[in-house]
């Protein structure tokens, strides 16, 4: 088991009313999973995602990450968590415009304690395995989108993590680059990665093991 | 890591060019003024060092008091110190006097009129150390006629011929041997020679005594103390002395001290009588200081106002990096880096324009500027010290509120905005602006119409067409008694008074020892009308003149009859002015004529009464003033009136007249109110560096605006499109986008006033003649300020008013 929600219940105040973003989620997610949350816009998809990947917090209930409570865990600790075990993919990329794609894929290895030469060879590594050595030197803006999402992906994993959280990876993609993501999910996934995926694609779900249906920032079904 | 950081910097400097460049130009523009403020203070305070032992010297000044009251404050001193105070006081080394004049100096093929001469004593080299270069200082100025020369004066006589022994004849010819050469005066001395020459030439010649007395203060008086000589038990000695010899006159109420003055302080703070130079002004140094600190922290303000909101363009970079795994700290450092790499710059760039511009600065605002403190160790030291804390603190704000900001808005990639606490900081920090902005914006236009008026002001007389010439130094009479040397001076004057007269272009000549815009030639202490015998203890002053001198600078007679008589002879009749007219107790001018008075021993009868006029600069109040009709028995000068066509012509005629009148003598001509007006200098000096650097404040304070205004109407680009949507008309959005402004500029307003107008009233009290600050001066500074603001923000009005609203909302 990687990590395990216990009744979270994340809220708002508007007015006068509590708006539930979260509503008594339960989610236990085992070592080598795929898993995909579907949801209309606003059942709270990016949400839960957030929480998972500690990016947000939440209000009320427990989160188990690798043995550890998150929910007793400072700031510092918590990021220390994350930095070591998950990596992000975004929707938009969110590669840093002006870094290189070497030195976008590099950029997560400057934050941990690791030698130069030794980010050279896993940089080279991850360029190699995507396919991008090319590429290296270009900018964000001189790829295509795909690529960008490609690059984007192998700067989540430079860093080996046990997690991969990826909020619409192919939301800004065309179908066919789209394809290509989801194959390279499942191959990472196939090696190993669990992964953690928010979609509004059907198709894109059908990669996954296992699809949550999040309504009102609630649990619809959990099925397998 | 520190690398990549570097490498990113420079990516982020050239994707944000514009902003770049304000902030760069901003900071330099900023240093580069704090820079030249540093050398122009550096130089202000580092009069003297040229003196070995400047610690330990000090000069004796005069402080003559009424009843306890401060009546005067002299530089000069009783002329036995120079002989008694070594003897009596411990820890004297030496003391010397020192009489300045500017003499006619000779050789059998050069002459050199005003010439910096002064007359000092034995052991003048030894009070001053360090200044010969060749000569002996035990004997240099040990007998009358030995003179010393600084170097350049004596290439200028002999060329690249030794001096030492030969012959230089001064003013009427007195022969001279040279007996040793002297450095150079520099700049950053109260002291400005070029001849030393021995007071004893005098004794020689049967002028005064050898032996000083304690009622006459001629001259200078400066001492040198031993290291374990202290300034006040000195002090202390002196005062002893003067009570002693002097203060007997203390029964009339009267009382001198003395005074030590270190000679390191004289040019920053002493502004007594008979000052060698016009002295610098420590409070004017200080207030230059002050307005170089406020542009230091108008530029600061640009550099924080314009990276935070800069960076909040980066929260979405900030918030990926952070999902990276990147720490607050390290976030930080990545941004303490940016700002280094742009102060640096701009600090580099900032010492080019000190480099170019220097020389042209100090021509154009008459100053001096010393960087020696560059070759200081402990200046780099602190420097670098103080400019990285100074980065450090104006980056933290930004690195702080660029950190602070919640990864899961940043990576929204929403630029942050609204009322967050950021926003206040902000406007607090444009407050501060704009505040300086205005207080500068008063004051640089009040200090401008204080020197107007100054220079403008009704004299009371028309200095205007009056040319000034120097009356021949060849011809100086002993003294003042030297009646018959007096007589072929004066007649000779007569002979070519009536050749010029004859031209009827020169409206009138006359004569004058000091003219109006200098000291007068002679203070008096004690007036007594003979009647009522009831002495006056003040300051008066004696000016000599002739029958002609009030007719040509046009002053009006208010009762009695101008001089007439023979000018050669002793006179007892003296014209007096208003100020004294009121000192007597006198209420009509009339009531004066006749009267007999005491100006100290000398018994006067009033012949006239004459306007007040302003003989000096109008810093100074109108003293009581008595005229005598005396020719200059030595130095002096001659006036001609001229006619206001062809100045030329008529100054060719008088020079042509004075060569073969004058032979001897060079001919040295200046106007009248030019050479007035350059008392003003100072404070002329001081305007225009004010001016010049509230213009480079506003500059830079605008910049920084105009960089502002850009930033937050992108942030509210949505907002405006809404309204525009809505309905809204080109007003509206005129008054959305600049309402904000307008608040902080009146905020501004309300704390700035007060403040200008303290400083103001502190600063025009330095004058006796002075403006009053009208409420017109900061409405108008005020809504200059408004107006320039809005028209920063007009100009992005019409910017937003071109792009189609539609557009902006679906790109949102």
């Amino acid at each position: 088991m990687i990590l395990q929600l216990k009744d979270i219940f994340k809220w708002v105040n508007s007015g006068g009313n509590r708006i539930f973003l979260l509503n008594n989620v339960d989610l236990t997610v085992k070592e080598g999973e795929f898993i995909s949350i579907m949801g209309a816009s606003g059942s709270g998809k990016t949400t839960l995602l957030n929480v998972i990947g500690m990016l947000d917090n939440f209000d009320e209930g427990e989160y188990t990450f690798l043995d550890e409570s998150v929910h007793d865990l400072k700031e510092k600790h918590r990021a220390n968590l994350y930095k070591e075990y998950i990596g992000f993919v975004f929707q938009a990329y969110h590669l840093i415009d002006e870094l290189t794609v070497y030195e976008n894929i590099e950029t997560p290895l400057l934050y941990k304690k690791h030698s130069r030469s030794e980010r050279k060879a896993m940089v080279a590594d991850m360029l190699d395995r995507f396919n991008i050595v090319g590429k290296k030197d270009l900018f964000p803006s001189q790829l295509s989108g795909g690529q960008q999402q490609l690059v984007g992906i192998a700067r989540a994993l430079i860093s080996n993590p046990k997690l991969i959280l990826a909020d619409e990876p192919t939301g800004n993609l065309n179908s066919e680059q789209g394809e290509e993501i989801m194959q390279l999910f499942k191959k990472l996934n196939d090696e190993g990665v669990t992964i953690i995926q928010v979609t509004h694609s059907e198709s894109n779900a059908a990669y996954g093991s296992r699809t949550i249906h999040l309504k009102d920032g609630m649990v619809v079904n959990n099925q397998s | 890591m520190f690398k990549n950081n570097l490498k990113f910097a420079l990516r982020v400097f050239s994707r944000e060019k514009f902003f770049t460049a304000i902030n760069i130009g901003g900071l330099a523009l900023g240093f580069a003024v704090c820079i030249l403020i540093l050398g122009y203070v550096t130089f202000e305070f580092s009069y003297e060092d040229h003196i070995d032992n400047k610690a330990n010297v000090y000069r004796v000044t005069t402080t003559r008091y009424v009843h306890d009251k401060k009546v005067f404050e002299g530089t000069k001193g009783p002329s036995i110190l120079e002989q008694i105070v070594p003897v009596e006081i411990p820890n004297i080394e030496y003391a010397t006097r020192a009489y300045y004049e500017p003499c006619l100096v000779r050789t059998d093929d050069k002459k050199y009129a005003k010439q910096k001469v002064y007359w000092v004593d034995k052991d003048f080299l030894k009070v001053f150390k360090g200044l010969l270069i060749s000569g002996n200082p035990d004997t240099a100025l040990d007998a009358p006629l030995k003179m010393v020369l600084t170097e350049s004066r004596a290439y200028a006589l002999f060329g690249n011929k030794d001096p030492i022994g030969k012959e230089v004849k001064v003013n009427e010819g007195m022969p001279f041997k040279v007996t040793g050469v002297v450095k150079d005066p520099p700049l950053n001395t109260h002291f400005k020679y070029e001849y030393l020459a021995t007071l004893d030439t005098w004794v020689h010649y049967g002028w005064i005594q050898k032996k000083g007395n304690w009622h006459w203060n001629f001259s200078q008086n400066y001492i040198s103390i031993s290291n374990q000589g202290s300034k006040d038990k000195i002090q202390k000695a002196l005062n002893n002395l003067s009570l002693l010899h002097v203060n007997p006159e203390k029964s009339e109420g009267k009382k001198i001290e003395f005074g030590l003055q270190p000679i390191k302080d004289i040019h920053l703070t002493s502004n007594y009588n008979d000052e060698l130079e016009a002295n610098g002004n420590l409070s004017q140094v200080y207030i230059i200081m002050g307005v170089g600190i406020a542009i230091l922290i108008i530029v600061f303000i640009n550099f924080i106002n314009l990276s935070t909101t800069l960076s909040l363009r980066r929260s979405k970079d900030t918030g990926v990096r952070k999902t990276l795994g990147a720490s607050a700290l390290q976030l930080r450092i990545q941004y303490f880096i940016e700002a280094f790499l742009l102060n640096v710059t701009a600090l580099i760039i900032a010492t080019l324009i000190v480099l170019i511009s220097s020389s042209f600065i100090e021509s154009y605002f008459n100053i001096s500027l010393s960087f020696k403190v560059f070759t200081n160790p402990l200046f780099w030291f602190l420097g670098i010290l103080i400019f990285s804390i100074c980065v450090l603190v104006v980056s933290f704000y930004p690195a702080f509120v660029l950190t602070s900001v919640a990864i899961n808005t940043a990576i929204k990639g929403k630029i942050v905005k609204g009322r967050t606490s950021h926003a206040y900081v902000k406007q607090g920090l444009l407050v501060v602006q704009f505040c300086a902005s205005i207080f500068l914006t008063i004051a640089a236009y009040v200090v401008y119409q204080q020197v107007d008026f100054m220079q403008n002001y009704d004299l009371g007389i028309n200095t205007n067409q009056v040319l000034v010439l120097q009356a021949p130094t060849s011809l100086n009479a002993g003294g003042w008694r030297s009646y018959d040397e007096i007589a072929i001076k004066n007649d000779k004057y007569n002979v070519f008074r009536q050749q010029l007269i004859q031209n009827p272009a020169l409206k009138e000549v006359a004569s004058c020892y000091s003219i109006p815009g200098e000291e007068a030639e002679l203070l008096r202490h004690s007036v007594k009308l003979k009647n009522s015998g009831e002495a006056i203890q003040t300051q008066v002053e004696e000016r000599l003149i002739d029958e002609n001198f009030f007719p040509l600078y046009e002053a009006k007679i208010l009762a009695g009859e101008n001089f007439k008589i023979d000018p050669t002879q002793q006179k007892i009749e003296t014209i007096i002015n208003e100020k004294t007219l009121k000192l007597l107790g006198f209420e009509h001018p009339e009531d004066a004529i006749g009267q007999e008075v005491f100006l100290e021993n000398h018994l006067w009868k009033i012949r006239a009464v004459v306007a007040d006029f302003h003989i000096k600069s109008l810093s100074d109040p109108i003293v009581p003033t008595f005229y005598a009709n005396r020719h200059p028995f030595a130095f002096g000068h001659y006036l001609v009136k001229l006619s206001p066509q062809n100045l030329k012509t008529q100054m060719d005629f008088i020079e042509s007249k004075w060569h073969t009148m004058y032979p001897e003598d060079p001919f040295l001509a200046h106007f009248s109110d030019s050479f007035f007006n350059e008392q003003y200098n100072q404070y002329k000096q001081f305007g225009n560096i004010f001016n010049a650097l509230t213009i480079l404040a506003i500059l830079i304070a605008n910049l920084g605006l105009l960089a502002m205004v850009s930033l937050t109407t992108v942030e509210n680009l949505k907002a405006i499109a809404v309204r525009r949507v809505l309905g809204a008309d080109n007003k509206a959005v005129f008054m959305l986008m600049s309402k904000g402004y307008i608040m902080l500029i009146i905020i501004a307003a309300t704390i700035a006033i007060p403040l200008t107008y303290y400083f103001l009233m502190n600063w025009l009290n330095n004058f006796a003649y002075r403006i009053e600050i009208q409420s017109l001066v900061f409405v108008s500074a005020v809504l200059l300020i408004l107006i320039v603001a809005v028209c920063n923000i007009m100009y992005y009005v019409l910017k937003v008013l071109k792009l189609n609203p539609a557009v902006i909302i679906r790109e949102e």
